[in-house]
């Protein structure tokens, strides 16, 4: 992004449509991939990217510089996802509050194949989506960005309104639940 | 200061749980390091945790990428550009 983003972000602050369109044109990528590995599905991740940049342009004035402009924008998209979650799949997620789920401590399969070898490979695009299906949008959410985007534990818990240990536990509740369900594709690869 | 499971054998369940919890955070940490050694010395431990990085590539690369053309029919969603003009005949 051309000039320093905090002036950008202050003209958007004033309704200057070019700098808006400079801070879509720079984070709508980052906002759609969230968005996708939240909802898995392109229609819905270009709707909530549109909604997530409606708001920004309503609210813009209401960013303070107290966090990343990154931090504030994935707050957004992250209300907009867990309230589209909820509206079109009530009640329907595994429960993995409890200790039902314990870390399976048998799968211990791996592959030698990297992730883009094996996302080549028959239904592992299905099965990495239904078992992100399964799981709650508040792991949905947690594990998406700690793991897929790279966020700090401290960012997630500023963005998720919850405190540092509760996002480490609801984060290791989503790894060894997806873990536990992917096993197909490590077995696979194991017994060749 | 107290080490991190000083006094104690640690176990795959501790690492397990341990990965689980810190993946990623607190590398150079005392507990951290202890987890570093098991891992060296525990295949099953060390495959597991593998395994998660292999999960975590998987829904890195699965997403698509947002396209030029989804770019600006954002912008005209959101009234930050025009709509292409239509021509007549």
């Amino acid at each position: 992004m051309s000039g320093s983003e905090e002036e950008i972000i202050q003209r958007a602050q004033s309704g200057d449509k070019d700098a808006l369109s400079k801070l879509v044109n720079e984070y709508s990528p980052m906002i759609y991939r969230f968005s996708y590995n939240v909802c898995r599905n392109d229609e819905r991740a270009q709707n909530t990217t549109q909604e997530t940049f409606l708001s920004m342009v309503k609210n813009i004035k209401q960013f303070n510089n107290k966090s990343k402009f990154s931090t504030w924008l994935y707050t957004i998209v992250s209300n907009h996802c867990f309230m589209l979650a909820r509206k079109n799949k009530p009640g329907r997620f595994v429960s993995i509050d409890d200790d039902e789920h314990p870390v399976a401590e048998n799968i211990y399969a791996e592959s030698d194949a990297t992730p883009d070898e094996l996302l080549e490979r028959t239904n592992v695009r299905e099965l990495l989506q239904e078992a992100m299906d399964k799981l709650a949008p508040e792991y949905r959410i947690i594990f998406t960005l700690r793991d897929v985007e790279g966020l700090s534990t401290a960012e997630v818990a500023q963005i998720t309104d919850l405190s540092v240990p509760a996002v480490k536990s609801r984060l290791h509740r989503a790894r060894a639940f997806l873990r536990e369900y992917l096993t197909p594709i490590f077995e696979e690869e194991t017994n060749g | 200061m107290v080490r991190p499971f000083e006094g104690q054998d640690v176990s795959c369940k501790d690492v397990l749980d341990y990965i689980c919890e810190q993946f990623g955070d607190e590398e150079d940490s005392e507990r951290c390091q202890e987890v570093k050694r098991h891992l060296d010395k525990c295949s099953n431990c060390s495959t597991y945790c593998n395994s998660l990085e292999t999960m975590i590539g998987l829904y890195r690369v699965a997403a698509p990428d947002f396209s030029e053309d989804a770019k600006d029919f954002l912008l005209q969603s959101i009234g930050l550009k025009d709509p292409p003009k239509s021509e007549t005949t």
